[in-house]
């Protein structure tokens, strides 16, 4: 397995993509800074709420930056037949597996530290961190940093088990795109909306018909979600305990990926 | 102050992690290293030793042991390669002694029938004797050369060890009766069948009768247990311990015998080993037994 | 002599279909194995199914006397290396970078082995140059210096001179020849281009639609050979009469007026007089050896 490690982080160092993306969500993180500067009149802000941007709340950032990451570097990978080589010379089929995961996951920490060392550093000494306890700042980091995880399991299981790039990266980038469409309208469904009876001018709060069983699945289902988890974290308004589960619940991920996904993997016949 | 110690207890712990990782590793590769070495060896593998440790003194060790590996197998190789050869070589110079051998005595047949003087006619047979003694070595040679070049594997099929030793016996049976030897037998009732090559068995038998039939003592016991091991025991009073494990050396041949190259068990054990058994000889007391399992 | 691969029976099955069906081949330690089969009959898929690429359906193999199911099979691959179909090179490397990145995959030592690959297979002037920009020729020789990088014993080549000029194809033919003798590398190789395996393998297996016709060594496969004497007459009409009566021979055929192949062992001192007595001229007598495109296509064609 040490061998396949080092392998694996060979590329990775020499992935070009890798670095770019770290520089791309080094500048993101400048730019929510100087973006928290100009509210800095307006509202209550502090370095939490830059930490906040850096989940990638808007357009699920950190989710596509992930999946074009991973789904480039395995699928190369599988496009020059260095996969094929590593299977005939008995590298082992879960060994391959769990090497890739391990090593992707070590690139999307690193993306995902790319803006919160930015933000610490930056953010921490021209915002300050508010009104924010230390625990929460470092919880919600944890969260964050789980939740990149999470979507890097994913990622890899779809990008190992596909053996294209094109498929893996597709379904990576808009499969976030549309459960972050689909998780922000679920959200909105859930909070209840405003009903304006005819004629009168008042809103009246309607709170969400669904059955309860539903609603519960469904508020589940957005915790479970690594999209879902993004929308929520950037909100930044959980508890201490919620984003414990959130850590949880984006752990069930890895474990599924690192346990069921190298199983599939044995089983599938590559070209 | 706290956070300073939690750091630096942090930074000692991650650090004694390392270090135990570390050794873990290098103790696994080193017992790797041992069990990758003897496999590389037994199997003549060109596969390089690698440990999964990326520590640089087990990486070179790993290397030069590797290289070392790789030398001895190259000369076990070569080793073989050249036996080989100078078996066909032999094979190849027996083969051309043979046709200018086969002239000389034609010739020498011819001049016999051209009537010589008794001088002449006496030299003539002195030479005849000469050319046919050459003739037995030179196709004792080929024949054992030919035995041990030839690659082809032995076509192993369920023989009857019993029936091919009554043949045998039977073919030697004048050789022994000239020399007055009465070779005592014991078969069992049974027979007695074992996965063995058929012609090769019979040259087997062939080469121990006729050691047999040219120097035994006076006489000769030959035995078949049921589970194939076969005995040729027999009185060898010009023999020691030392010699009769030397028997089936090439070209071993004890007191010099006339007309032998000491290549006739040297095939027998040649044959009988291709087959999967096994051969020996044995002396105690005066009596040489040459023992043979299939 | 030991087996570096044997297989018992395999199967794969796609779609309903066996495209490798009850394969139970023999590959000796130190022979180049030639497949041989047409497109399509089901080579690919098995040296894929031996290098690990795809599942079987059915039966097993032992590689170096090891099962496939067993703990110790991934020891037993490492000593293997393959090109299947195209040969795996980092396009965005160079050739010296791409052995470097095999070499550390397999946990090998490059500083000597790299430099010493690149010359073996005459890819060390290409300094820079990316893998790209190289041409099939250099991919494939680039292809198995990656795959001779873990010193394998057995290498399995699926079509390795594939689209290469007949230089390209020599080059490769002798590389292999001198992997053969000089490191003592089991070959197994495919193609359907019998005549470059004639000059190369030292055992044979035919494979048709899947299934294993025929195993043999190179040398059986001399002595197999139809041997033919091609005879020129004066006039082949009375030929069949002749032969058919005079000779009792009855394997022959007629190429032309002149002109006749006549197969198996044919004493030429009778076949002159029997030609003579029948008022026969024969003009010229020439031993013809079938080479093995004639014995597959017999073999194959047996088979329909």
């Amino acid at each position: 397995m040490g061998k396949l490690l080092r392998a694996d982080l060979f590329r990775a160092f020499r992935y070009k993509i890798f670095y770019l993306l770290l520089a791309v969500n080094a500048v993101v993180g400048v730019f929510s800074v100087i973006n928290q500067l100009a509210w800095r009149g307006y509202a209550e802000v502090s370095a939490f709420d830059v930490l906040g941007g850096g989940f990638g709340g808007g357009i699920g950032f950190i989710g596509i930056l992930n999946a074009v990451l991973v789904a480039v570097f395995i699928g190369h990978e599988y496009a020059c037949g260095a996969m094929r080589n590593k299977v005939m010379t008995g590298g082992g089929r879960s060994k391959i597996y769990l090497s890739k995961l391990a090593v992707s996951s070590a690139m999307c920490a690193a993306v995902y530290l790319a803006y919160h060392v930015v933000n610490f550093v930056l953010g921490s000494a021209l915002l300050g961190w508010g009104a924010h306890s230390f625990s929460e700042i470092v919880l919600a980091f944890f969260a964050g940093l789980f939740m990149s995880l999470a979507y890097c399991a994913i990622f890899t299981g779809v990008s190992m088990l596909s053996k294209n790039t094109v498929v893996s990266l597709l379904s990576g980038v808009l499969g976030t795109l549309c459960i972050l469409l689909l998780v922000i309208w679920v959200q909105g469904e859930l909070e209840g909306t405003y009903f304006f009876p005819e004629g009168s001018e008042e809103g009246v709060w309607l709170p969400c018909q669904w059955p309860a069983f539903w609603q519960g699945l469904a508020r589940f289902a957005i915790r479970l979600v690594p999209t879902g988890q993004s929308v929520l974290l950037s909100m930044g308004s959980l508890s201490m305990s919620a984003m414990g589960t959130l850590i949880g619940l984006s752990c069930v991920w890895i474990v599924l990926s690192a346990a069921g996904g190298s199983l599939v993997f044995r089983k599938i016949d590559m070209k | 102050m706290t956070v300073a110690l939690i750091c630096s207890a942090a930074a000692l712990a991650l650090s004694a992690a390392v270090l135990a990782i570390k050794i873990v590793v290098m103790k696994r590769s080193l017992a790797e290293l041992a069990r990758q070495a003897e496999e590389k060896l037994r199997e003549e593998s060109n596969v390089p030793l690698s440990p999964d440790s990326a520590d640089r003194d087990l990486c070179r060790l790993a290397r030069s042991l590797s290289c070392r590996l790789d030398e001895v197998i190259s000369l076990g190789r070569k080793y073989r390669e050249g036996d080989m050869e100078l078996k066909r070589a032999i094979a190849d110079v027996s083969h051309d002694i043979r046709t200018p051998l086969t002239s000389a005595a034609g010739y020498v047949g011819l001049l016999k029938k051209s009537g010589l003087s008794g001088k002449q006619a006496e030299y003539l047979s002195v030479i005849d004797g000469r050319i046919a003694a050459m003739k037995k070595l030179t196709d004792e040679l080929l024949s054992y050369s030919v035995a041990a070049s030839d690659e082809t594997p032995p076509e192993l099929a369920e023989t009857d060890m019993r029936a091919a030793l009554e043949d045998a016996l039977t073919q030697f049976y004048a050789a022994f009766e000239e020399r007055g030897i009465v070779p005592a037998i014991s078969l069992p009732e049974s027979a007695v069948v074992r996965i063995a090559d058929k012609d090769m068995l019979s040259r087997v038998f062939g080469n121990i009768l006729n050691n047999a039939a040219r120097y035994s003592g006076g006489d000769l016991c030959v035995t078949l247990r049921e589970d194939g091991e076969i005995l040729f025991e027999n009185d060898a009073p010009a023999l020691d311990e030392v010699s009769a494990k030397r028997l089936f050396d090439r070209f071993f041949t004890v007191e010099n015998a006339r007309g032998s190259t000491g290549l006739g068990l040297s095939i027998a054990k040649l044959f009988t080993e291709r087959m999967g058994g096994s051969i020996g000889a044995s002396y105690a007391g005066g009596r040489l037994c040459i023992r043979m399992k299939i | 002599m030991e087996c570096v691969l044997r297989t018992y029976g395999l199967t794969k099955v796609y779609k309903g279909v066996p495209v490798v069906n009850g394969v139970s081949m023999h590959v000796r330690r130190g022979d180049i194995y030639g497949f041989v089969g047409r497109n399509g009959a089901g080579k690919t898929t098995l040296m894929r199914l031996v290098g690990g690429l795809v599942n079987k359906s059915g039966g097993s193999y032992e590689l170096f006397g090891q099962r496939d199911d067993g703990g110790k099979f991934d020891r037993a691959r490492r000593r293997t290396g393959a090109i299947i179909e195209t040969p795996s090179v980092f396009p965005e490397f160079t050739a010296e970078e791409n052995l470097r990145a095999q070499c550390v995959s397999l946990g090998v030592d490059g500083k000597k082995i790299v430099p010493e690959l690149l010359e073996y297979v005459g890819l060390s002037g290409t300094g820079k140059k990316k893998a790209r920009n190289f041409s099939l020729g250099m991919r494939q020789r680039l292809g198995i210096a990656a795959a001779l990088v873990g010193s394998p014993d057995f290498l399995v080549l699926d079509e390795p001179t594939n689209g290469l000029d007949p230089q390209g194809i020599v080059e490769i033919r002798e590389l292999l020849i001198r992997l053969n003798r000089e490191k003592f590398i089991t070959i197994l190789i495919s193609s359907h281009i019998l005549g470059e395996l004639s000059k190369l393998a030292t055992a044979y297996g035919f494979i048709e639609k899947g299934a294993l016709i025929k195993e043999i060594s190179a040398k059986e496969l001399d002595e197999a050979c139809r041997r033919s004497v091609r005879v020129t007459v004066s006039d082949t009409e009375k030929l069949p009469y002749i032969l058919e009566r005079g000779l009792g021979i009855a394997d022959f055929k007629i190429l032309s007026q002149t002109e006749a192949d006549i197969y198996g062992d044919v004493k030429i001192g009778e076949l002159a007089l029997a030609l003579h007595a029948g008022g026969e001229e024969l003009y010229r007598v020439r031993e013809r050896d079938e080479d093995l495109e004639g014995y597959f296509i017999n073999l194959v064609g047996g088979e329909k």
